[in-house]
């Protein structure tokens, strides 16, 4: 089965492309450039195995949540391919991907870089998420997580001091979500045939009522 | 606490806006208010000088949102440059993600910024440009929000405008 696995969460984007000889990993961007870097990347590693997006089977995406500025490039990317080629997608959670990559017998919380002072944070024990996703600053994170749990991804990394103050351990390793380890999750969870293509929309947490506060007769004045 | 200065020509309030840049970091958002034609894309043409943004940098009216390369000693890569005037909804103003894209080593100057600053970052500065006595007068105030940029430099670096 031929696979192409999108990241675009956080500021670093990649690709993997799994096919039955292996997978491969490849990053595309590291400074938020992925308008730009993403699909020239794609088509440069499909080309170098000779294939065509016709070749591919199943697209993984990582849907969130995470930077609104990666994920709108990376799932319109997907779900774009998706509708050409008549392919199957399905979508992963960045903070299930990250839970991934490190030990699984870790307490852990999955911690992504929200940016304006917040972090997007999911609590997992083995390989089960016992916590919704959620948004909070990291300070309230400090609070809720215990202190035999192991922060891991950029998120942790940015606030690292914040939550060394408050005694919390950080594992550097893991930083940011592996589309490699996104299609094993994939594998593990036997959603290949995909999912339907209107279910993939970035998932982004925060509140729209944040927004509301628009004035919009001000600039008519005076 | 606000610092109120005035300038007398549009060059003064462009050499204000490149001062003001010398105290910036990466991460701040200038809020731009005040009305049409007051001058507030003079202080960003200002700022993107103090920047070291070399293109000509105009309102972008249309675009909503400009990026431009930017080349200083403080580690600001990018000037981002907004104009919020045609913006019809907050969700709008969203859709631009400026309190995001600020974070990747830039800052902001938002032309109408006040009509959203909710969702303009959490490090903030405001500049409130108004008409003075002459014709060529402008009353400039400025307060910061964010403790990433300090009141004092900032009325240190403007201070030959004060009022
Ligand atoms: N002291 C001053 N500072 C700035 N501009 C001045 C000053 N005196 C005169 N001007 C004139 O005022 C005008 C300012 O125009 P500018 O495009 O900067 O305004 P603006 O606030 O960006 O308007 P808009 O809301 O339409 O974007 C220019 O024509 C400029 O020459
Ligand atoms: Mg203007």
């Amino acid at each position: 089965m031929n696979i192409l696995a999108i990241e675009t969460a956080t500021s670093v984007a990649a690709i993997a492309i799994s096919s039955d000889e292996g997978t491969e990993e490849v990053e595309a961007s590291r400074d938020m450039h992925h308008v730009e870097t993403l699909v020239p990347c794609i088509q440069d590693h499909l080309r170098q195995r000779s294939w065509t997006m016709r070749d591919l089977d199943l697209i993984v995406v990582d849907i969130g949540p995470g930077l609104f500025t990666g994920l709108r490039v990376g799932v319109s990317a997907a779900r774009s391919f998706a509708a050409a080629l008549d392919c199957a997608i399905v979508g992963v959670s960045s903070l299930e991907v990250l839970a991934r990559q490190r030990r699984q017998d870790e307490d852990c919380w999955s911690v992504i870089d929200a940016r304006r002072g917040e972090v997007f944070a999911q609590h997992f024990l083995g390989d089960q998420a016992v916590s919704d996703p959620l948004v909070l600053t990291p300070e309230a994170l400090g609070q809720l997580a215990g202190d035999q749990t192991v922060l891991i991804g950029d998120g942790a990394q940015r606030y690292r001091d914040v939550f060394a103050s408050m005694g919390l351990v950080v594992n550097e390793d893991v930083v940011t979500p592996s589309p490699a380890c996104a299609i094993e999750l994939i594998k593990a969870r036997q959603l290949t045939t995909g999912q339907d293509l209107r279910s993939i929309v970035p998932m982004y947490l925060r509140d729209p009522d944040a927004v509301a506060n628009f004035h919009v007769l001000d600039r008519f004045k005076s | 606490m606000t610092l109120t200065l005035t300038t007398h020509s549009v060059e003064e309030t462009r050499d204000l806006g490149s001062q003001l840049a010398s105290v910036l970091v990466p991460g701040v958002v200038i809020v731009a208010a005040g009305g049409l034609g007051v001058g507030k894309t003079a202080m960003a043409q200002g700022l993107a000088r103090g920047l070291g943004v070399t293109g000509r940098v105009t309102s972008p009216t249309f675009t909503l949102l400009a990026s431009h390369r930017a080349n200083n000693s403080r580690g600001i890569t990018t000037m981002l440059h907004a104009d919020l005037y045609r913006t019809v909804s907050g969700e709008e103003v969203d859709d631009l993600a400026i309190g995001e894209l600020v974070e990747s080593g830039a800052v902001c100057f938002v032309e109408w910024g006040d009509l959203a600053p909710d969702v303009l970052g959490a490090q903030r500065i405001f500049v409130s440009l108004s008409q003075g006595e002459l014709d060529d007068d402008r009353i400039i105030a400025i307060e910061t929000q964010t403790t990433a940029v300090a009141e004092g430099a900032i009325a240190e670096a403007l201070g030959g405008w004060s009022s």
